[in-house]
């Protein structure tokens, strides 16, 4: 389970997020969508122990990510948006280097040529990461999340830069981690998919959650007919008022 | 889970990655033609060092290295101990101004792969550490054991008069251990403390700041001492100034470091073994400091791997003013606003050389002020040339003036045309036609031009007033010179357009040289015509001017040509 409470994180110059709080149930799949600097990326790199929170907690299957990071990352999983990985290793190493980090050296023996194949890397497994195309990195890196046993999952944009056929199954892969109990949090500008995909929703703006729940609840949140996430996530980041982000008080 | 975390099984994992990814690059590096030379190089090098690692570090060296040294008076220890103090020095400031700035070794990889994971952030730094050390110690143990090459008798016979002459035997092993020692103690030092002053929090700030200040008051302290010490008794002074005990409590890890190199000299080994110490103490402190801001590290780390891949990718490509645009958006620099310039509305091609100024003001400030100095200073020293040697008549203001032209002229085009090229896509839809656009690119980078070759006039002038004509007809002509440099450019840059391609870049600047040299043979052989009929330096300019701008046009309507079948696709 991942809990977020008050959530801050500066920078040098503006508070990218602010005082955000939500959580992520198991066998729930929860979009945090926002337009662009809202916040997203930095929650989620906070969530996955990059970024050192400036205030508040985040506990991940009850381990908070800076006190006891090493237990609180060995049950979670981050896939970045446009993820770099290392351009020396081979695919199949690169999948051997993580299952090392995660000492689930297990599942890589008996799973990793499955996942392998799963997303097509089978055939490529001896060739450097150097050589991949974007679309082919980040399938490598999903393949990544889940070779180890990982029930909190983490993807900061993962259909940007995939083919349609990969698109399909990244969402099957989510869907198919949802059902094995996993807590799934996907940062996403694609709102259709987050209609179709999501549980719930939170919608970010300034770094500040706007509103959370399932699409019918952020009809009665926003006291609106609007039939879809598109109209409501209109709405909501329209009435925000546009203002510069809180700068920080040296 | 397999059972708990060991730090063991982390280790496994960082060592993995960094055996793996050294075999594959030397794998790589040895299927690419391009790469093998450094292999080789690489290789020779470690060649060399097993050979003297085996052979015991001692070969013969040549005869001749003991008669040298019978001429050279005998040093007194103090100045074994100034010479040895100023090395470590050198070796402090060096290693301790990583202090500022986090390390740059991190890759986005790092960031995206090896951070989220549960490897504990310790272990990682503790690698990270021995990693930079190693890397920053390579080079210097190549010399050190050149250094261990040299013949032992020739070191004793430099020391002969020391108290423990025999002691020269061990002087360069302990000078070894000592710079090794500090080396990897400050780079330990600078890691802790840079994660301390780097954490992104304003407290951290204001003590950057102060650290900077420190850092800067010891260095013009420092750089005040030693001009002060030599202006009252020369050498004499820096020797005494190296006893000082303030300078030495001062700078106490270079100090340390000294006694104990020095140890089997002076034979003070209590002296040198609390120096050993000291080092060591200081290694720890900054071992200590390191592990308590370990969980900033990430932070830390995550945002100087963004900052660095960005530079490199801007760089490679050599991509300037996304570089100053990348700058400006982090708030690191500041555009400037012209709203002079922006009240001016141009229009047609006037508003093609409207943007080239306006991208001037705003992206080349620098290279207009560096190239303004040296239009300065290159005008003052001709000045002074002229003024010393009438005879030569207008031959140096040409040639200097022509000089500052030539620099600012290479230095906008170089980068300014790759821009263009880059924004191809911006340009080639306006309503003009091919040779239009590349007449005014050309124009519009010369403008640079003016600000240096102007100030380089001033200063010539304002020295030998007398020579005015002379050098205002000078400064004409190398005004015209940097349009025809700056038409040549970019007609090399058309030539071969591969941005991204490094061969493409290193032929482009072979054939810009070479076009440069074949423009400039015309207006040359007018200048030598003229002189030698010593016509008068106004009559003979303007034919020069003619030419020069003449060749600018056929290299511009050249171009124009290129231009208009370019597709930035291909």
């Amino acid at each position: 389970m991942l809990q977020v409470q008050n959530l801050v994180k500066d920078y040098t110059k503006f508070r990218a997020v602010d005082h955000l709080s939500f959580e992520v149930r198991p066998s729930e799949i929860v979009g945090l969508l926002g337009p662009n600097g809202a916040g997203k990326t930095t929650a989620l790199r906070c969530a996955s122990g990059i970024l050192r929170p400036t205030s508040g907690q985040i506990l991940i299957n009850g381990n908070d990510i800076v006190d006891q990071a090493s237990a609180a990352k060995q049950g979670m999983a981050f896939v970045p948006e446009l993820p770099s990985l290392y351009e020396l290793l081979s695919v199949e190493e690169h999948l051997k280097f993580v299952a090392l980090c995660y000492d689930s050296m297990d599942v890589f023996e008996s799973q990793g040529e499955e996942l392998l194949s799963r997303y097509h890397l089978l055939e490529k497994r001896k060739e450097l990461v150097a050589t991949l195309s974007k679309g082919m990195r980040q399938k490598l890196s999903i393949a990544c999340a889940f070779v180890h046993r990982a029930n909190v999952v983490l993807f900061d944009e993962p259909l940007i830069g995939v083919d349609p056929a990969g698109v399909h199954e990244i969402k099957q892969e989510l869907l198919r981690a949802k059902d094995a109990g996993c807590c799934i949090l996907v940062s996403t500008h694609l709102l259709d998919t987050a209609e179709k995909l999501c549980d719930r929703v939170i919608i970010l703006a300034r770094g500040r959650k706007l509103a959370e729940g399932t699409l019918e609840e952020l009809r009665e949140q926003t006291n609106s007919a609007a039939s879809d996430l598109e109209e409501i996530f209109l709405k909501l980041t329209d009435e925000t008022p546009l203002q510069a982000p809180p700068e920080i008080q040296q | 889970m397999n059972g708990t975390r060991t730090w063991q099984k982390d280790v496994r994992a960082l060592v993995f990655l960094a055996t793996r990814s050294m075999v594959n690059g030397v794998k790589r590096a040895v299927l690419s033609p391009k790469r093998m030379l450094g292999v080789v190089l690489f290789g020779g090098y470690c060649v060399f060092m097993l050979r003297t690692l085996f052979t015991g570090g001692r070969s013969e060296a040549p005869a001749v290295s003991r008669d040298v040294f019978k001429g050279f008076p005998f040093p007194p220890i103090e100045v074994v101990q100034a010479v040895t103090l100023a090395i470590f020095l050198f070796v402090f400031l060096l290693f301790t101004a990583q202090c500022f700035s986090p390390s740059v070794t991190y890759r986005k990889a790092d960031v995206d792969t090896l951070f989220p994971t549960p490897i504990s952030v310790k272990i990682v730094i503790v690698f990270r550490i021995i990693r930079d050390a190693l890397v920053q110690l390579l080079v210097p143990l190549f010399f050190a054991i050149l250094l261990l090459q040299a013949n032992d008798r020739s070191l004793a016979m430099i020391f002969r008069n020391l108290p423990n002459p025999t002691g020269a035997d061990s002087v360069l092993r302990t000078s070894m251990i000592a710079y090794f020692l500090l080396g990897i103690c400050l780079t330990t030092f600078a890691y802790g403390v840079s994660l301390v002053l780097n954490r992104p929090i304003p407290r951290a700030r204001w003590m950057h700041r102060l650290a900077v200040g420190l850092y800067f008051l010891i260095f013009v302290g420092l750089g005040a001492g030693l001009y002060v010490s030599f202006l009252g008794q020369g050498a004499a002074g820096l020797v005494e100034l190296s006893q000082q005990t303030w300078l030495r409590m001062a700078l106490f890890p270079a100090t340390a470091a000294a006694e104990f190199a020095l140890a089997p000299l002076t034979t003070h080994w209590g002296a040198g073994l609390l120096g050993l110490a000291v080092v060591l103490g200081v290694g720890v402190f900054g071992f200590q400091l390191a592990m308590a801001q370990s969980s900033w590290f990430y932070d830390i780390a995550s945002l100087r791997a963004h900052s660095t891949t960005q530079a490199r990718s801007f760089q490679q490509n050599a991509d300037y003013m996304g570089a100053v645009a990348s700058r400006a958006r982090s708030g690191k620099a500041r555009f400037a606003r012209a709203s002079w310039l922006m009240r001016w509305s141009p229009r047609k091609m006037g508003g093609l050389l409207w943007k080239e100024a306006l991208l001037a003001i705003r992206t080349a400030t620098m290279t207009l002020l560096f190239t303004g100095l040296l239009g300065v200073l290159i005008g003052w020293m001709g000045g002074l040339v002229s003024q010393s040697a009438p005879r030569s008549e207008g031959v140096v203001p040409i040639l200097a003036l022509c000089f500052v032209a030539f620099i600012s002229a290479t230095n906008v085009s170089q980068t300014g045309f790759l821009e263009t090229l880059r924004r191809i896509d911006l340009l080639k839809p306006l309503p003009f036609a091919a040779w239009q656009t590349v007449f005014a690119e050309v124009a519009g980078k010369s403008l640079v031009s003016l600000i240096p070759v102007l100030a380089a006039t001033v200063a010539m002038i304002s020295l030998v007033p007398t020579m005015s004509v002379t050098i205002i007809c000078s400064a004409l002509v190398a005004l015209s010179l940097a349009v025809t440099i700056c038409a040549v450019s970019f007609l090399a840059i058309l030539i071969l357009p591969d941005i991204e391609d490094p061969t493409q870049r290193g032929i482009r600047g072979l054939i810009t040289m070479l076009g440069i040299f074949v423009f400039c043979v015309p207006p040359a052989i007018l200048y030598v015509v003229f002189s030698s009929f010593n016509v008068s330096p106004l009559i003979s300019a303007l034919p020069i001017v003619a030419v020069n701008l003449g060749l600018a046009v056929l290299g511009s309507w050249i171009s124009g040509r290129l231009y208009s079948n370019f597709n930035p696709s291909e």
